[in-house]
């Protein structure tokens, strides 16, 4: 099991081409992927709030009807991309050593509930700290795209 | 009071017990994921994710909130 981030989500979302892209979409056709209610807010709050980006510009210069089929994509997680509730989780992440914020507690709950990595697509002391405190290992993910 | 490493297993002995039996191990259908994301728009967020927007443009949208701040 692979617990990902906003960004390796997005890729997977975007059925993304390159190398790692593929072995993501390769776990989650095989139902090996979910992500966390944060990540999935940072990806939301990315998509709503127009940036400099050239998905920001590709969404200005397309079609009302384009905009509403990107929206429909990205605001409503797959069912093949598993996603554990706080219900499971706050327990847990009360349970973890340290003061950890919601992102990190969240996915370090999830990966030990699941018995899985993490992997994201930046280094992140924040992560990568909490879960080494729990066993959990992290993996930096290349987007050679 | 610290917390042991002891009432972090025995929370997710019990958390993956019932997420167990509620079926939340594993996503709820199995199977390739499809979108209807056109083609120029994955094209764009292929350049964003690359050239490290995609990443500036999080940053900056949880920019405030340090319960979301991943770095």
């Amino acid at each position: 099991m692979i617990v990902v981030d906003d960004a390796l989500l997005l890729a997977i979302l975007a059925e993304q081409q390159g190398a790692a892209e593929a072995l993501l979409i390769t776990a989650a056709e095989a139902g090996e992927v979910f992500t966390t209610g944060s990540w999935f807010w940072r990806l939301a709050r990315v998509v709503a709030r127009p940036g400099q980006g050239a998905l920001s510009r590709a969404l200005a210069a397309s079609s009302e009807d384009e905009q509403r089929r990107v929206h429909n994509a990205l605001d409503q997680l797959p069912a093949e991309i598993g996603l554990l509730s706080m219900r499971r989780l706050v327990p847990v992440m009360a349970a973890l050593p340290g003061q950890l914020n919601l992102l990190t507690a969240e996915a370090v709950a999830a990966a030990v509930v699941l018995g899985a990595r993490i992997a994201v697509s930046t280094a992140s002391p924040l992560v990568t700290t909490a879960a080494d405190s729990v066993g959990v290992s992290v993996d930096v993910v290349d987007l050679g795209l | 009071m610290a917390i042991s490493t002891g009432d972090l297993q025995a929370a997710a002995k019990r958390a993956r017990a019932a997420a167990s039996e509620a079926g939340e191990l594993r996503p709820a259908r199995i199977g390739k994921v499809t979108t209807d994301i056109p083609e120029a728009i994955r094209a764009a967020i292929r350049e964003d994710l690359a050239s490290g927007a995609y990443e500036k443009a999080a940053q900056d949208a949880v920019a405030g909130d340090p319960e979301l701040a991943q770095s």
